[in-house]
């Protein structure tokens, strides 16, 4: 890591620290009027966060897109700017932190265990496609975590409406008062037919670009595989949906879970790498 | 039973647990070693390791997970409930999108989303206008009318999904037509397609025919290293016309159907073998693999000759070492032997030679590259792209450019007219009713 980067590593992630303690706190004592003012702390966290990618980008001379420590500081960049995103176009949607701030720490600091160490842009790195492949892949998993937030959010929701229902007659306010279930519900589904699609042109840059680096369009290489099982699940997802009518819980269920997979895709790039520097055996 | 199968099949159901089978079984890829990838060495040792696991892989395959036998028969059922589900849809699809307005009309009281508005009567004849500024196709008049925006849409379904068949084709034109094979070459070598030249069993077309007819002139290479990471490798060829092209990491060079990709690295030194006068008796350019520490010999006139490589050169503690990966200070360290007896050793740089027996010197007099080239030819590469496009756009005319509807019946009412406005949007609930919302405002804002 570079001088700068590291102390704005760190930084940021003392914020979302502090931001994610304040959410459950938030939750905990159902004092959501704290909520605004944790999103001003995330968004300079975000700044913060965007001074670690440009402080590698000088030291590196490339953007950061190649290894787990790299994908967990972009990927955490793309998830907390879409948060910030959806939170600036509309108030309601600021509580999907409460579920994307503690992904990114997770994300974050599971990269930083690996390998922050600074390196020059491998040869196989150098490429078009592979810009437009990555950029999105970010897209959509800052699609698809918001999809999962606002699962997150439907259930929170749902749970405290049960209470509700067997609480003593005194009037409890309505948790999250001005996202209705059934916005949450449609969120869940927008989110995802965004990260549906950019998830789509992910896979058709990625594969060009493999034509390109190996001689062929699809080599079942882990990352290729497992890219290609986090789309169909999140099209039997769409399919539950449209055609099952899988609404609700477990339609909240089902994109966290998914998140998972796609966790999974994002760290397998480090495979790629492995097998990728292994076409040009000299590192 | 066969008729209930079909149905089965042919249900969307059946798709469900089609994708999850589809999932499970590639996870399978991800968990277990495959062939393909680890390479037969290590997969025999995977094979000792656990035997009961490996019975199981002989009997199933699941090794080679992505072509074995239950894998197909997956993906062979998913094309057919494919076709089986989309062939019930077309008809419905076509109906959906040529939809009657007076049908329609008739559904006006069922809509999800019903609006009554009161409007001056200028006002309502300017409904329909603002609906069509809107992006809706209005049919029928003020007083009654169907209006609808993005009506093709559903047609995008079966776009959507009938481009994983251009998929399908094209990869089964790829995998029939499809040669592949390793060359290596040195620099100022020639190559002309010649099927003899490539490595150990270049992979044949399944559809038949021969290699590719790629011929070039290997002009120059020139590897670029920073820090012990491939930057990048300059590799120039020219072809018969004498056109130049550029090879490097992820830039082949393309020809037709063919393209050549830059796979390896080695080292083709020149050595040459001279008497005690100094006139050359022999001399080649000889490919060896020595990158990475590795050990390579070749023979010269009843020598052999085994050799050692530092691409940047120092001696530590009397020891030859290579200060880094990169092609800084090139020195070759050789020991050379004649019938299993040792003749001479030693280290040299360009333009340096080892003494011999007999007053012979092996001189290294120039160090050049050699590529290891990965040619392939295959076909079917159009319907790939158009199956890729087909799907994007259709995946963004379905699910982005969504349909919605909306009728409205002028009634009369105790304070004059009313319109009434019944609205329904593919995919969405409440955030369609947020759109409706702002349509009917705007209506009314217009008009009032
Ligand atoms: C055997 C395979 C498949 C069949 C029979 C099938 C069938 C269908 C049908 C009939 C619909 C329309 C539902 C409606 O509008 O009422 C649909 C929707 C959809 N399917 Fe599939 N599907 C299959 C595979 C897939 C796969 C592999 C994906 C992607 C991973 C996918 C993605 C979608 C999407 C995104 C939609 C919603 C948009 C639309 O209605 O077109 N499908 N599918």
């Amino acid at each position: 890591m570079a001088y700068y980067e590291a102390i704005c590593f760190w930084l940021s992630l003392v914020i979302y620290a502090l931001s994610a303690g304040g959410y459950i706190y938030a939750l905990v004592f159902r004092n959501e009027k704290v909520v605004p003012k944790l999103l001003v702390l995330i968004g300079i966290g975000l700044l913060v966060h965007t001074g670690a990618v440009a402080a590698r980008y000088f030291a590196q001379g490339h953007f950061p897109w190649s290894t787990d420590y790299e994908n967990g500081l972009m990927g955490g960049w793309f998830i907390i700017a879409s948060t910030l995103f959806v939170a600036w176009r509309q108030k309601s949607l600021r509580v999907f932190a409460v579920a994307t701030v503690p992904t990114t720490m997770l994300i974050m600091g599971y990269g930083v265990m690996r390998n922050p160490s600074l390196a020059p842009m491998a040869a196989t790195l150098k490429s078009f496609w592979l810009a437009i492949h990555v950029f999105f892949a970010w897209l959509s998993f800052g699609a698809y975590a918001l999809a999962m937030a606002a699962g997150v959010i439907y259930l929170l929701k749902e749970r405290a409406a049960k209470e509700r229902g067997q609480a003593p007659a005194e009037p409890v306010p309505d948790r999250f008062a001005d996202l209705s279930p059934e916005r949450l519900d449609d969120l869940m589904f927008k989110y995802l037919v965004f990260g549906f699609i950019t998830n789509a042109i992910m896979i058709a840059a990625g594969s060009i670009w493999a034509k390109d680096l190996w001689g062929a369009y699809w080599s079942w290489d882990p990352v290729e595989t497992w890219s290609l099982i986090s789309w169909l699940m999140y099209g039997a997802a769409i399919h539950l949906r449209v055609t099952m009518g899988w609404r609700g819980t477990r339609f909240s269920w089902l994109m966290i879970a998914a998140l998972l997979t796609v966790i999974i895709n994002f760290f397998g790039v480090s495979i790629l790498m492995k097998s990728s520097v292994h076409v040009f055996k000299m590192s | 039973m066969l008729k209930s199968t079909l149905k089965y099949l042919g249900s969307l159901r059946c798709t469900i647990w089609l994708l999850v089978a589809l999932i499970g079984v590639l996870s399978i890829g991800f968990f277990l070693p495959q062939r393909s990838l680890v390479g037969k060495v290590a997969y025999q040792k995977w094979q000792q390791a656990s035997p009961v696991l490996a019975q199981i892989d002989r009997a199933l395959d699941l090794t080679a997970i992505f072509t074995a036998p239950v894998t197909l028969v997956l993906w062979g059922f998913f094309f057919l409930n494919l076709l089986l589900v989309m062939k019930q849809r077309i008809p419905l699809v076509l109906a959906k999108v040529n939809v009657d307005p007076e049908k329609a009309l008739e559904r006006h009281g069922k809509a999800p989303f019903s609006y009554t508005v009161e409007l001056s009567e200028a006002a309502l004849e300017g409904v329909p206008a603002a609906l069509a500024a809107q992006g809706y196709q209005v049919h029928g008049d003020a007083g009654r009318f169907f209006a609808i925006k993005n009506r093709r849409s559903p047609l995008a379904t079966l776009v959507f999904h009938l481009s994983f068949f251009l998929l399908l084709v094209g990869a089964l034109i790829l995998f029939y037509s499809r040669f592949t094979g390793f060359v290596d070459v040195a620099e100022h070598e020639p190559f002309l397609g010649e099927l003899s030249r490539y490595n150990a069993s270049p992979e044949l077309p399944r559809s038949g025919g021969g290699p590719p007819e790629v011929k070039f002139l290997l002009e120059s290479v020139r590897p670029e290293v920073s820090q012990g990471v491939a930057t990048g490798i300059k590799i120039v060829l020219k072809d018969e016309a004498g056109v130049q092209h550029e090879v490097d990491i992820n830039q082949p060079y393309k020809t037709g159907y063919a393209s050549v990709l830059f796979n390896d690295l080695g080292i083709s030194p020149l050595f040459v073998l001279q008497d005690a006068a100094g006139k050359e008796i022999d001399g080649a350019y000889v490919k060896l693999d020595v990158l990475k520490g590795k050990r390579d010999h070749f023979r010269m006139q009843g020598y052999e000759v085994a050799a050692w490589y530092y691409p940047d050169h120092v001696v530590v503690d009397g020891k030859d070492s290579s200060r880094s990966d990169e092609f800084k200070n090139p020195a070759f360290h050789l020991e050379v032997t004649r019938e299993g007896r040792p003749v001479a050793s030693g280290t040299v740089h360009p333009g340096e030679a080892v003494l011999l027996d007999n007053g012979l010197r092996l001189g290294f007099m120039e160090q050049n590259f050699w590529v290891r080239l990965l040619v392939t030819k295959e076909y079917g590469r159009e319907f790939i792209y158009a199956g890729f496009v087909l799907a994007l756009i259709a995946l963004v005319w379905r699910l982005v450019y969504y349909r919605r509807e909306i009728t409205g019946v002028v009634r009369e009412s105790a304070s004059g007219k009313v319109l009434e406005l019944g609205a329904r949007g593919d995919f969405y609930q409440a955030l369609a009713k947020d759109e409706f919302d702002r349509t009917v405002a705007a209506l009314c804002g217009a008009h009032r």
